[in-house]
């Protein structure tokens, strides 16, 4: 969003031109709301309540699908995006605030930098690369949670990503079979 | 359509301060406090949605319960009333004498017996924080720094109110302390939370302090201005290594604190 608002001030320096003649505005809309509702589900994941022993091995869920709409978006996610994202996961979670708004924005930075070579990728060095990308996001939530006094055990982090990468396939099965069915490309 | 606009970099280092700046506000200032309060008014549905398969899952547990099953657990109810109703006689009696004892003493410290129940609708997602969200708020009543029990007595004290909802604080989160007093024999110590849901430390236990491993450690009594009278069980199991004057207990806390569907906020 923050990117379409850039945008759309740019426009206005720029000579006026013709308007496109498909119009390209339900296939967005349609797209936004695909997105709204897919970070949404996850943030019901991210929060649904499980006993501490079981909670450690939630995925990072929307971390996942932030990644997997960055790296497969037909309107790409920017870094803004992911950043609004992690500080509504913030306030949402009652966590320090910053932390998952810092390691989504970078991650979504690192998913901007290499999108063209992971797609290309085959699933399984594609979840070794989710296992780096969920690694990296823990990291960093986990260091701005000790501020607060709250850092996890190392093997937290670890446990995480793993059962993250492990998820990986499964939601690209199934979002994958979304952005065909709602012809989303 | 990337062309326009700061490259993601640029937009990466930006935030990323912003980002760092927020972390820091909120944890070493207490700038944000109010838009937390206010925010919490909004996040808080979100975890009655997360609830709901858990409320369907209680509910089918009523309805779909068997005969067989419900004349057994009416059983032990009852076995239970009768048990606790002789407790009851007995504390009457130890009440009226603890009224008289304290009116020699011309001490005002008066326990009073207001219990409101509330319910728990949420649970922290964070494994490390122990914090709960219960059904009462502000309207019912409930303020900072009320002490929340269970059947087996303390859990944690309200940190957060918010218009219906409020936030606990567990005592074992890694956050909280407590001064507590062993029931045998009045010896005074601090009670830390270590992010273990089943674990307790003593800290600073000085090595000729009379406390025993087990059941002898019995019961430690909250001391704190906001619990006083309450107990919770904690059996102990002391770490003393020769040569240190002082020593951390691990207390396991009694029947462990879950987080179960009804507790009560007391006081």
């Amino acid at each position: 969003m923050c990117c379409w608002f850039l945008i759309g001030t740019a426009r206005w320096n720029l000579p006026p031109k013709p308007p496109p003649a498909i119009e390209p505005c339900p296939a967005r809309f349609l797209f936004i709301v695909v997105l709204v509702v897919s970070l949404m589900l996850a943030l019901l994941v991210s929060i649904y309540p499980l006993s501490p022993a079981h909670s450690v091995y939630r995925p990072e869920l929307l971390c996942l699908v932030v990644v997997y709409w960055v790296l497969n978006g037909p309107h790409q996610l920017g870094v803004g995006v992911a950043w609004c994202v992690g500080l509504i996961q913030d306030v949402v979670e009652d966590g320090v605030w910053g932390g998952h708004a810092l390691a989504l924005a970078l991650v979504a930075y690192i998913g901007l930098m290499s999108y063209r070579r992971l797609r290309t990728y085959s699933m399984t060095q594609q979840a070794f690369w989710i296992f780096v990308f969920v690694g990296i996001h823990q990291l960093f939530v986990n260091w701005i949670q000790g501020l607060n006094g709250y850092a996890a055990p190392a093997r937290y982090l670890v446990i995480s990503a793993a059962v993250s990468a492990a998820c990986w396939p499964l939601l690209v099965l199934v979002l994958r079979e979304v952005q065909r069915r709602y012809r989303i490309f | 359509m990337f062309a326009k606009g700061p490259s993601p970099g640029a937009r990466l280092a930006v935030l990323a301060l912003l980002a760092l700046a927020i972390a820091l506000i909120y944890s070493k200032t207490d700038w944000f406090d109010g838009v937390r309060q206010r925010v919490s008014d909004f996040t808080i549905p979100l975890y009655w949605v997360t609830d709901i398969p858990g409320q369907v899952g209680r509910w089918s547990e009523d309805r779909l319960a068997s005969k067989v099953s419900l004349q057994e657990e009416n059983k032990a109810l009852r076995t239970e009333v009768l048990v606790l109703k002789r407790k009851l006689q007995q504390m009457a009696s130890l009440t009226a004498e603890n009224t008289r004892l304290r009116q020699l003493l011309n001490s005002a410290d008066t326990i009073e017996d207001r219990v409101l129940v509330a319910e728990l609708i949420g649970v922290s997602p964070d494994p490390m924080k122990h914090k709960v969200m219960i059904n009462r708020g502000a309207v019912d009543g409930v303020y900072i720094g009320q002490p929340v029990v269970d059947a087996y007595g303390l859990v944690g004290q309200v940190v957060e109110v918010a218009k219906h909802t409020g936030r606990v604080l567990l005592i074992t989160d890694s956050s909280h302390a407590l001064p507590v007093q062993v029931n045998r024999n009045g010896i005074r110590l601090v009670a830390e939370g270590r992010g273990n849901l089943s674990e307790l430390q003593l800290r600073f236990v000085s090595s000729t302090m009379d406390i025993q491993e087990g059941r002898s450690a019995g019961h430690l009594r909250p001391r704190a201005a906001f619990s006083a009278g309450l107990s919770r069980g904690v059996g102990g199991k002391g770490q003393s290594r020769s040569g240190q004057t002082f020593c951390d207990c691990d207390g396991k806390t009694h029947g462990g604190i879950e987080p179960q569907p009804a507790c009560a906020a007391g006081f």
